[in-house]
């Protein structure tokens, strides 16, 4: 799936509200006045074994089939603090600059849902893993052009994940699924900073963008191992907050919902109650009324010890803490690399941006731009891939080998649809570890010189095709030319050089029809 | 002594307490479920035909229906978890079973969920006090346990003490019941009550028996985290060498003021002197101390207990196992409410009120963290009495005050109750005051033990010492001397 988000979406400004079937046009157009997000992020944290258990995380897995005896609250079974998903934790924190805390706690929070089978969550209520941190909007993170934004971290603290409950349809059985009962999460809390929808989903996606390059989270929507909830309050009123949006289009428009609904509430007269409300793609909708009185009870885990960090352990995260995707992007599109917003959030989102700069400096070493290796990975290696197979770029269609293919398709040795064959052949035979040369030398891949092939080729399509040729020649329709030299690249196995193709069957066009050549359309 | 010869003992002895299981059991009930004894002395006759791996090898015992097994239900005596049958062992259990080879001979009746101090609230039927002929509390919450040893229906038992639930009916049935520090002994499969107080304890007519049961059960077990680390428990074993070495057998006798309350009965009062005074006789010195906290320490233990309680019971609501309620919601959909209502006593339903309301916001900062605060400074308190440093904490000013090498009082403020009068106690208050003598230990972690005592006029009484966290096999000394006395 993937998350690239290209930047004008997000400063996007007109807009319409829905409210059961009313249609709500909103006054505002370039500002919205008085408006102050806050946002509350759940991340499952990318671990092999779940928090307290180590029975394995999953998704989508047969029902129930990763469950332990911790997960299910089955008397007398005990937690064992899982420690990879702390210094996922640690990670995550130290990249948004929060102060860690030497000692943190593991507090029970109490309700009774099916989905919680001890009937508590343990999650840190009182003294959390980090606190007071910032993430720095810029610009081409999707706010508006002017100053940065700093939105604050106020806390982050490591949890347990839930159940889930599935509702058969047209029946009264509810079935509860414990797979992903006790998944490690973090749950990052930010002060209201932001403004307007914009500001909001801008902070979501760069939070994305950091926690996956770090490899604390898949923070994939479709999967739930991001989920979002959002405050929202006008001109200082008591704060709504909606839960569970499931897209970085959904926050902004169900923010703007939201400050229609306040906007109007006040305007009849009515003051802003503080109400959960859900958003279902178009409307938003109070869910539960008066919140802030649920008891949770919470108590220090009375089994779980302090958490308790050593100086040296902060101290080494921070300093093995890898180039942070702002940097890149900073390298990226600046010299001598200067990649356009795009390409270079396209490549920072897809993990490849080593692998470029790989093969970036494998190009410029023989006197290629280097460059070259970012077009073909955004133009078209990306395109033919199928979902998730970027992660095989850098092991499979190493940089050594991508390069040999770029540096032979500019000599002109091959054509490109060729080395996208190529590329698609790597993928599919991974066993097959030969260099991209003696690939394309076994199958004989490499460009035709022979131009009486070529010339035969062209004869043929243009004879099978008689009916168009008239079309092109008359100036009816001069691209259907176009048409011929895609059916001689499909011919000719893309053997074939486009241009070459095309100049032959100009050629043999102005040859049979010589009106052709005084055509000025052509 | 030759295997064979061995073997002859251990199948005698399994003969009689099996003999004492049938003409008892069905009086005292103490064992709510009983191994035929087929099985028992075959299994007896298998282990005594090998060399025995350990002291308690081919001995019976009886454990408390909170450690979980695989082959019968584990019931905590409730409704609740009736016919509930683990999915795996309790990690005690395994070392006795597979490391000791020694033999269960069922499984002993307790107090639902452990709370309770007369063996009362249990869905068998209250357990009897062997010791007298009508009948008489066995204390609580493992009275079974207590029973099993004292009616000699087994070699020993185990148990778990959260507030004197070991050392108390010890002390009515006339037997010894010591409570190791906390963490020494695995409570992985033991079922929770109040977690950071539940410890396991154990039963026998000998103190010898204690440490033989000890040397199995206590050790370092990763799968619960607040086992004590290896490298502490040699650490430990290492300052008692060099205590017992360096000692000359007389100790430092500590009386602490309050612990003499006005509660106690007369048999006691004159027991606990009885027993100074042949201590004092035999060159041990008595000093008197004071740990002004222990005033506050059944209110503190009255309010953590029960809001750990809570939130450990929690998890029963019978959708993955135990009793469900045929009809487990009422007419708006509140799910679990009646299933709880039924499976639980009213002790228990009783103490989730009581967990509930000072964990809720209006009461946690006045009485759960306060309560916290008062645990906590009766843990320096006993820090400042004990001439042994705690191992985990920093050396403590003691202001020149007298140290001393253990604590003894008494374990009960009287001997045990009739039934009837404990049946038709108004309050469960009264039961609950019971608990003053034992809830210090057991707020501290420290390791406490009741020996039994016989008085001149008859009466059985329960001496317990008390000793800094860590001096277990010293405490088990000097156990040893009052036994002797």
């Amino acid at each position: 799936m993937r998350i690239y988000i290209r930047p004008h979406v997000l400063r996007s400004r007109s807009f319409v509200a829905f409210k059961g079937g009313k249609r709500w046009t909103s006054t505002v157009t370039n500002a919205y006045d008085g408006l102050k997000c806050g946002v509350e992020i759940h991340l499952q944290l990318d671990t092999k074994t779940k928090l307290f258990s180590n029975s394995k995380t999953s998704f989508q897995a047969t029902p129930n089939d990763h469950v332990s005896y911790f997960d299910l609250a089955v008397p007398g079974s005990q937690p064992i603090l899982n420690k990879h998903a702390v210094l996922l934790a640690l990670k995550a924190a130290t990249a948004l600059n929060c102060k860690i805390h030497r000692r943190s706690m593991f507090d029970r929070k109490h309700y009774f849902y099916a989905d919680q089978p001890a009937g508590y969550q343990i999650t840190q209520y009182y003294h959390a893993i980090a606190t007071d941190g910032v993430l720095w909007l810029q610009p081409r993170d999707g706010i508006s052009l002017g100053d940065n934004l700093g939105v604050r971290i106020s806390q982050l603290q490591i949890e347990q994940d839930t159940g889930k409950t599935v509702h058969e349809i047209d029946s009264d059985k509810t079935y509860i699924d414990f797979n992903r009962t006790n998944h490690p999460l973090i749950e990052i809390v930010s002060a209201p900073d932001m403004k307007t929808p914009q500001e909001a989903a801008a902070f979501v996606h760069k939070l994305q963008t950091l926690m996956k390059h770090l490899g604390v989270s898949t923070c994939e929507f479709q999967s739930g191992a991001i989920r979002v909830d959002v405050n929202v309050s006008t001109n200082g009123g008591k704060r709504c907050e909606i839960k569970n949006l499931a897209s970085i289009n959904d926050i902004v428009h169900a923010i703007r919902a939201e400050y229609v609904r306040q906007l109007n509430e006040v305007s009849e007269g009515r003051a802003i109650e503080s109400v959960t409300l859900g958003w279902d793609g178009h409307n938003i909708s109070v869910q539960r009324e008066k919140e802030g009185s649920l008891e949770y009870r919470y108590i220090p885990d009375p089994e779980l010890p302090s958490l308790l960090l050593s100086e040296d352990l902060i101290r080494k995260t921070l300093e093995n803490q890898p180039k942070l995707p702002d940097e890149l992007m900073d390298e990226l599109t600046t010299a001598p690399h200067g990649l356009n917003l795009a390409n270079a959030q396209t490549i920072l989102s897809y993990g490849l941006v080593d692998y470029y700069f790989a093969s970036y400096k494998i190009l410029e070493n023989v006197g290629i731009s280097g460059r070259l290796a970012a077009n073909w990975i955004v133009n078209d290696i990306l395109g033919i891939l199928p979902a998730g197979g970027e992660q095989l770029l850098p092991s499979v269609v190493t940089p050594s080998r991508l390069t040999e293919l770029i540096i032979s398709q500019k000599q002109g040795k091959i054509t490109k649809m060729i080395a996208m064959n190529v590329i698609k052949f790597f993928i599919e035979n991974q066993a097959d570890l030969r260099p991209a040369s003696e690939v394309i030398e076994h199958y004989q891949l490499s460009a035709v010189e022979d131009d009486n092939i070529l010339e035969d080729i062209c004869s043929d399509i243009l004879e099978e095709h008689s009916d168009l040729v008239e079309q092109v020649v008359s100036g009816k329709k001069p691209s259907v030319i176009k048409f011929f030299v895609g059916m001689v690249m499909k011919n000719g196995k893309g053997r074939f050089n486009p241009q070459d193709s095309e100049a032959i069957i100009r050629r043999i066009l102005v040859a049979r029809h010589p009106e052709y050549a005084n055509n000025p359309k052509c | 002594m030759s295997v064979s010869q061995h073997a002859e003992i251990l199948l005698k002895e399994a003969r009689i307490c099996l003999s004492n299981i049938a003409s008892l059991n069905h009086r005292l009930n103490a064992l709510i479920s009983v191994r035929s004894p087929e099985s028992v002395l075959t299994r007896v006759s298998d282990v005594a035909s090998t060399e025995p791996k350990t002291g308690i090898a081919g001995k019976l015992f009886a454990f408390k229906d909170n450690f979980c097994t695989v082959d019968q239900p584990t019931t905590c005596a409730s409704q609740m978890l009736q016919g509930y049958v683990s999915p795996f062992e309790a990690t005690v259990m395994t070392r006795l079973y597979n490391h000791a080879h020694a033999i269960d001979v069922g499984r002993a009746n307790m107090d639902e969920f452990a709370m309770g101090t007369d063996n009362i609230f249990t869905v068998y039927g209250p357990t009897l006090n062997p010791v007298y002929s009508s009948p008489h509390s066995a204390g609580g919450s493992s009275g079974g346990s207590a029973v099993a040893v004292a009616a000699g229906m087994c070699h020993f038992a185990l148990g778990s003490d959260t507030g004197g639930s070991v050392r108390l009916p010890a002390a009515y049935c006339g037997v010894v019941g010591f409570k190791p520090s906390y963490g020494l002994v695995s409570r992985h499969g033991v079922i929770a009550f109040a977690q950071s107080l539940d410890t396991v304890g154990v039963f026998a007519r000998d103190v010898p028996t204690v440490r033989e049961v000890l040397s199995v059960i206590s050790a370092h077990d990763p799968l619960d985290p607040t086992s004590v680390s290896t490298t502490l428990r040699q650490q430990l074993k290492d300052a008692t060498a060099r205590r017992r070495q360096s000692g000359n057998g007389k100790y430092k006798i500590g009386i602490p003021l309050e612990f003499i309350v006005d509660s106690c009965s007369s048999e006691i009062t004159s027991a606990w002197s009885a027993v100074m005074k042949k201590l004092q006789a035999q060159g041990h010195e008595l000093y008197s101390v004071s740990l002004p906290t222990i005033k506050s320490a059944l209110p503190t233990y009255y309010i953590i207990s029960p809001s750990e309680a809570a939130s450990n019971l929690s998890r029963y609501d019978g959708v993955r196992y135990g009793y469900r309620a045929i009809v487990d919601r009422e007419a708006n959909g509140v799910l679990y409410g009646v299933t709880r209502s039924e499976g639980f006593g009213s002790e228990v339903r009783r103490r989730i009120l009581l967990g509930n309301y000072n964990l809720s916001s209006g009461a946690f900062h006045n009485h759960y963290l306060q309560a916290q605060k008062v645990r906590r400074k009766m843990q320096l308190d006993f820090d400042r009495v004990f001439v042994v440093d705690h191992p985990l904490e920093n050396p403590i000013d003691r202001d020149d005050r007298p140290a001393v090498d253990f604590l003894v009082t008494p374990c009960s403020t009287g001997t045990a109750p009739l039934l009837s009068d404990v049946l038709s106690q108004k309050s469960p208050l009264d039961a609950y005051i019971n608990d003053v003598l034992t809830v210090p230990a057991s707020l501290a972690g420290i390791p406490a033990i009741s020996v039994p005592w016989h008085t001149d006029n008859g009466d059985v009484v329960g001496i317990q010492v008390m000793g800094q966290y860590g001096d277990d096999d010293r405490v088990l000394d000097f156990s040893e001397i009052i036994m002797g006395l």
